[in-house]
């Protein structure tokens, strides 16, 4: 059953951000490149426990990823939320990391979704603006996905990400392309589902082994 | 570990494991090659990512892998998979991955062999001879009448019979899961049982003097392009065996060299 998606468009920081919403519960931002804020499969399970807000960054100019931050931060005020998850899909991680260094005390936690945010050896991208040396003080739970048949984020990259970030958890998805939650969305919800409940506990193991009692 | 013990010397051999073994633990042989592509996949990411990380499969699911100590042989060992079937040589050809034939008849072998490199071609390389490797049991002994008569009086030509080999429902009830692809009779038949002749006649068993034996495994390397022969020896009294080893070791290994 897909849920009942909400849209709008709010005005922050002299962007115009467009967005869905969909669910209840603890608040999910998820930021996506221009063009990328169709509903996925994925979104329509998240929203079965969340309140999923997926906002489309623009993508013309190229702003700044610091002011698009900003600008996030205050959409996510206008539609009062204050204390949120967030995820970043793609090149719009830049600005999830961003915004968490920002607002430390609104982040409880970060998804990165085949993130571009980083090079392979982990150096700074072209017109990085401080973010790299920046992430080792950002104690944010960050869980980082990466698709095991992605080549704009390759599952290697996941290394840069746990080099850099103290509290980083990468988790390959097999027979995953760029679109981590198109192509493997039951996956993809599973593990972020269980990240956004526990955090750094979702390493442990819930399930029983018994067969019979 | 075994690869830090060795100095670097572990060759990986990968199998999906036969229908038997998919009844003797339980598990659904339907899935069973989706398991093992994956399964691999996985097997190589652990030797080679130097974080730890989580595995979201399709049948396999982690939360944090790390293993310690790494791999001597970067970026990891060298593997080899069954090549038998041509789904298996097509996998092996698109990753790069050395072969194996066991179980198996020359016929059998040397077709799946060309298939393997045909597909490897297409994938953009080309196998060497130490990419294909044969198994067989070897019994060597003085003369080709002694080898005969040790391995027929002794039985140590007998194979233990698998669950299905003699209960045809039973192998109908495994061929019925799909554990076998596209050429299930031809997969079937390399484990129908058969008389030790045949046997030596498929070159399943090499069988004689050294001389004849070396001719065995020299077919074997012109027919397949195998570089590499594992052999076992059949379980007859120790010192019969321990003679075929030494004759073996001493006649047909160092001429081997030279095929």
């Amino acid at each position: 059953m897909s849920a009942a998606w909400d849209s709008g468009q709010v005005e922050a920081g002299g962007f115009h951000l467009r967005y869905r919403q969909a669910g209840t519960g603890e608040s999910l931002v998820s930021l996506r490149q221009a063009g990328g804020a169709g509903v996925a499969a994925a979104d329509d399970l998240l929203a079965e426990r969340h309140r999923v807000i997926v906002m489309a960054l623009p993508g013309a100019g190229p702003p700044a990823p610091q002011d698009l931050a900003r600008a996030v931060a205050q959409a996510a005020a206008s539609l009062g939320v204050k204390r949120f998850n967030l995820a970043g899909h793609g090149s719009a991680a830049e600005v999830a990391l961003w915004l968490a260094l920002q607002h430390p005390e609104r982040v409880q936690a970060l998804v990165l979704v085949a993130p571009m945010a980083l090079h392979t050896e982990g150096a700074p991208l072209p017109g990085d603006d401080g973010l790299v040396e920046r992430l080792s003080g950002l104690a944010t739970p960050t869980l980082a996905l990466f698709g095991t048949r992605d080549r704009e984020a390759p599952p290697e990259l996941g290394r840069a990400y746990r080099e850099r970030l103290p509290n980083c958890h990468v988790v390959l998805v097999y027979n995953s392309d760029h679109a981590i939650d198109a192509d493997r969305p039951e996956a993809f919800v599973s593990v972020v589902d269980d990240f956004l409940q526990r955090r750094e506990r979702f390493i442990v193991s819930r399930h029983s082994a018994l067969r019979y009692p | 570990m075994l690869d830090v013990m060795s100095g670097g010397r572990v060759v990986a051999g990968m199998l999906r494991g036969t229908s038997n073994e998919y009844v003797t633990y339980g598990v659904n042989p339907a899935e069973s090659r989706q398991r093992f592509e994956e399964a691999l996949e996985l097997i190589v990411r652990a030797w080679t990512e130097p974080q730890p990380f989580g595995w979201q499969g399709r049948f396999y699911e982690y939360r944090a892998i790390s293993i310690w100590p790494r791999p001597v042989q970067q970026p990891h060992p060298p593997i080899f998979m069954s090549g038998s079937s041509p789904e298996q040589g097509e996998f092996a050809a698109r990753r790069r991955l050395g072969v194996g034939f066991a179980v198996t008849t020359v016929p059998l072998a040397r077709e799946a062999a060309r298939h393997y490199r045909e597909q490897a071609h297409l994938a953009g390389w080309e196998p060497t001879p130490d990419h294909v490797l044969y198994r067989a049991t070897a019994y060597v002994a003085d003369t080709d009448q002694q080898a005969l008569e040790d391995l027929e009086s002794s039985g140590g030509a007998d194979r233990r019979p698998s669950h299905s080999s003699n209960n045809k429902a039973l192998a109908e009830a495994v061929a019925g899961t799909g554990y076998y692809g596209r050429d299930a009779a031809r997969q079937r038949a390399r484990v129908q049982v058969r008389e030790l002749r045949e046997r030596i006649e498929l070159g399943q068993f090499l069988v004689g003097s050294p001389d004849t034996v070396l001719a065995q495994a020299a077919a074997i390397r012109r027919e397949l392009g195998a570089g590499i022969l594992e052999v076992s020896f059949p379980p007859l009294a120790r010192d019969k065996v321990l003679r075929a080893i030494e004759l073996f070791g001493t006649n047909v290994l160092p001429r081997m060299r030279e095929l």
